[in-house]
């Protein structure tokens, strides 16, 4: 009989990672797990290619056929019908949809994502400039859920039934249906107004200044993170019961292991893979709902740049948008790919 | 010590780094802006500006605002909400008082000629530009020609009328005009007056080099369509003007209008604009630190615009029955903030607006019995456009939809964005839109706006096109033919105004001149650089 408790079903004792001192995977293992990542990598690269041009095509093509004219913005309120017609051919909006694609397609090979159509900066210098805020924001906000959801998460699996499992069970039923606006003005009037513990608007860089960059973010990242713990946590909750139910956790308890070890060392990392798979979906959310909060806390980040790129019809702003978050969600679609093997060792051949 | 215990002391000190952040009185929070009492709206326009003596001239002004320009060039102005920028950082021939008044700048006087068709300036001397060289009478010239000629300059209205210039000496300018017309100082007020160090003439002016201006700021930092920041350039009182540029340094970020308020409510920063007066009041309420200036201006408010290409909108009486269904005072009190109803186009007070007018009052009984006498017992259908971000607008054609409806008249409405309800609009693509009317500081301007789309207009035009033209030249009898003009747009129907709004100033106490001086967009354009703040 061993001294610890049966193996869970994820853990297959691999040497790697097996708690044994001095044991370590043999080099032709390491090898072949390096092999494995390196074709997931390979693998997700060769799809983010075609899927990046058919989601930037199809945007285009939306934000060509949707109603608004940049011509008309760029030309000033008081412009007669043929001033916005020269400025449309100046920008060249008067040729047809599948050529200003491909020009654009030409440019964005080349990493040139062209000029705004309403400022003239160029497009990479735009994003430069807010995607750290939007960045700041969304890893954040993705971080609170993440801790929220973890502690709420095991509180209420480790006392089910009880009255704790029930008001974390409403609390994240609350987080999931409550808007991030309606969060967002809350929080602004009671925090920042009425108590001015926070800021109610603006953003610091984290270089600048960390503690101004943290004490900015907390009221936004807290209200963009509700939806996200709630739908973790009880992602987790379920997750953690179900594990917990099983023979080899009886076979802890049993052993007269702490119910802290039982559910940190043993039940966790099993109950976790549901839960990351929702988070790292939850992350894409979590970005597209920046759009609103940067709005309302003002940070002016990449959602504030789309909302004005929408508006203004600036369709390069808007691809070079889109870019950039497809390669996030390609980004964090991968990391969450890599974590199974970490999670399930089984995974990793 | 181990890893778990490593691990403890890492998310102690990040809660109490959480902690600290929450806690801390970083001046941006603004907790002593706290406690108090009501911050009720205070009387504004025409308040003379502060002294110097009360005034802090090392100060900065902080200012939360959801216009900002995306280019700091003056001849490609977008809309009326680039121009606070623009006047921050260039000179103009002249400037525009709060009432509309036009009143000297770069050049200290003017004089038409007797037939009004020649307009003779004097440039200011001993002006320079940033590098030495003086603002003389050809760098205005060449500065108008710019303006006229540059591709891609959206600020040529009015200047055709412009034929020729002339610079005898360096301090005269004669302009030779097509029409008699005594707007054309008004217009030189605004961007198209800009005067530009002929050396920069051909330059990239986005971010306007500081060489090539004479204005008392110049450009610190300037993200198009994000922020602005400007500084002062040797002392207050150095600049020609000496009654501006009170302020070192002056921060504007494009902020939403809700954001603006609430952050100048936290004390973030000292000066927001918006125009929701009800949330601005409330924010104030309480709170003695604060204070709310809404300025009147007819600017914000709402119209309707009617095309002729509706055969039905071509016969004034169903226009006449169309604004007669329409309880303007009860619109007004359905969107709130503010808005208020005045049956003209133009403030009171200002040359043309006519005491008591009302012609086309709230009377559905005419109404029927106007759509009766055009064939239209039966009523009619059309579509209304409005510009889908501005809320108030909004509002009012949902609130007239039913009045609409009860004399027979089946509105639809259709919300796009706000550049492109307008370009629909002048392409003949919707029959009826609600949008901001436009009120210029000089009347003729106004009346000039409204023609200019001339689309707008039925039989009318005939008669309305002289109306205007007669309104321009300069003269003794001007404000009474502007009345005439007025009174025949507002009679014609030809654009019925439901709605006059303010802008609503929610500023820190110490903040000085908030609609005062030049600070007031009644005339089209305001001077950030005419605000202050108190000493101490």
């Amino acid at each position: 009989m061993t001294d610890g408790p049966a193996r869970p079903p994820g853990d297959d004792g691999d040497a790697g990672r097996s708690g044994v001192p001095g044991a370590t995977a043999s080099p032709e293992r390491r090898r072949q797990r390096t092999g494995t990542v390196r074709s997931l990598i390979f693998g997700r690269l060769v799809w983010f290619v075609p899927s990046l041009i058919v989601v930037s095509f199809l945007v285009f093509a939306l934000a060509d056929i949707a109603p608004g004219d940049a011509a008309a913005r760029i030309a000033g309120e008081q412009a007669s019908v043929a001033d916005i017609e020269r400025v449309r051919e100046r920008l060249r909006l008067d040729q047809p949809l599948l050529l200003r694609y491909g020009e654009w397609l030409v440019d964005a090979a080349r990493f040139d994502f062209q000029q705004s159509l309403i400022t003239n900066e160029p497009v990479s210098t735009v994003i430069m400039r807010t995607l750290p805020r939007t960045l700041s924001l969304a890893g954040v906000a993705f971080a609170f859920s993440c801790v929220m959801a973890l502690i709420a998460g095991c509180l209420a699996a480790s006392r089910p039934d009880t009255l704790v499992d029930r008001g974390v069970t409403l609390a994240a039923a609350l987080g999931v249906v409550l808007p991030s606006f309606v969060v967002s003005l809350f929080l602004v009037s009671q925090f920042a107004i009425t108590w001015s513990w926070f800021p109610a608007t603006g953003y610091v860089g984290l270089i600048e200044d960390p503690r101004g960059w943290i004490h900015h973010l907390v009221l936004p990242a807290f209200a963009l993170s509700m939806i996200t713990a709630g739908e973790l946590a009880r992602q987790l909750r379920g997750s953690l019961r179900d594990e917990m139910s099983r023979a080899y956790v009886l076979t802890a308890h049993a052993k007269g292991l702490p119910r802290s070890v039982i559910l940190f060392k043993h039940t966790l990392k099993n109950a976790a893979i549901p839960v990351v798979t929702v988070a790292g979906v939850r992350f894409g959310q979590i970005l597209g709902g920046t759009i609103v909060v940067e709005q309302i806390f003002a940070i002016r980040g990449i959602g504030t740049l789309m909302i004005n790129a929408a508006r203004g019809h600036d369709i390069p702003i808007i691809l070079g948008v889109v870019v950039i978050a497809t390669f996030l969600v390609f980004a964090m679609s991968l990391l969450v790919d890599l974590s199974y093997g970490y999670l399930n060792p089984k995974l990793r051949r | 010590m181990s890893t778990r215990t490593w691990q403890r002391i890492i998310a102690l000190v990040g809660l109490l780094g959480l902690l600290g952040a929450a806690c801390g009185n970083d001046t941006a929070t603004g907790e002593d802006a706290a406690n108090g009492t009501t911050g009720a709206p205070s009387e504004t326009t025409g308040e003379s500006p502060a002294t110097d003596g009360d005034i802090d001239t090392e100060a900065t002004l902080r200012a939360a605002w959801h216009l900002m320009a995306v280019s700091l060039d003056p001849h490609v102005e977008r809309h009326s909400g680039d121009r606070p920028f623009y006047n921050a950082v260039w000179d103009r021939l002249f400037e525009l008082t709060v009432d509309g008044e036009v009143v000297p700048g770069l050049a200290e006087s003017w004089e038409y000629s007797d037939d009004g068709t020649s307009l003779t300036l004097t440039i200011r001397e001993g002006v320079t530009f940033h590098d030495g060289t003086p603002v003389t009478s050809e760098a205005a010239m060449l500065s108008i020609e710019r303006a006229r000629d540059l591709e891609g300059s959206t600020v040529t209205a009015g200047l055709d009328n412009i034929v020729d210039m002339q610079a005898p000496d360096d301090q005269t300018l004669e302009l030779s005009l097509a029409e008699p017309d005594a707007t054309i100082p008004y217009l030189l007020g605004l961007s198209a007056g800009t005067v530009i160090n002929p050396a920069f003439l051909d330059a990239d002016l986005t971010m306007a080099p500081t060489e090539a201006s004479s204005a008392a700021y110049r450009v610190v930092e300037f993200i198009p369509d994000t922020s602005f920041t400007v500084e002062r350039i040797g002392d207050h009182g150095d600049h020609w003007n000496e009654s501006s540029g009170y302020l070192q340094r002056i921060e504007v970020d494009k902020l939403d209008t809700v954001a603006a308020l609430n952050s100048t409510a936290s004390g973030e920063y000292d000066l927001g604009i918006a125009v929701n007066l009800e949330q601005a009041t409330q924010l104030a309420e309480g709170n003695e630190q604060l204070e709310v200036t809404p300025v009147p201006t007819a600017a914000l408010g709402g119209a309707i615009f009617l095309r002729n290409t509706r055969s039905e909108f071509d016969d004034p009486n169903v226009r006449r029955a169309l604004v007669q269904a329409i309880d303007r005072e009860q619109t007004t009190d359905i969107i709130g903030d503010g808005c208020t109803y005045n049956t003209q186009l133009l403030l009171p007070d200002m040359p043309g607006y006519i005491e008591g007018f009302d012609p086309l009052p709230y009377d559905p009984e005419e109404s029927r019995r106007l759509l009766a006498e055009a064939g239209l017992e039966d009523g009619f259908s059309f579509e209304m456009t409005v510009p889908d971000t501005l809320v108030g607008h909004i509002a009012a054609v949902q609130a007239i939809q039913p009045m609409l409806a009860e004399v027979g008249i089946n509105m639809s409405i259709s919300q796009l964005p706000v550049g492109d309800s307008q370009v629909f609009f002048n392409q003949g693509d919707s029959d009826a839109f609600y949008t901001s009317q436009t009120t210029e500081g000089d009347p003729s301007w106004t009346l000039l706006y409204y023609q200019s789309r001339s689309q707008l207009f039925g039989p009318e035009a005939e008669t309305f096109e002289p109306l205007v033209n007669e309104t321009l030249p300069p003269g003794d009898d001007r404000a009474e033919r502007m009345e005439e003009a007025f009174r025949t747009l507002t009679e014609a129907a030809l654009v019925s105004n439901t709605c006059m709004r303010t802008i609503v100033h929610l500023h820190q106490a110490n903040v000085l001149n908030v609609g005062a001086g030049t600070f007031n967009w009644t005339a089209g354009t305001m001077e950030l650089r005419d605000l202050a703040i108190a000493a101490g």
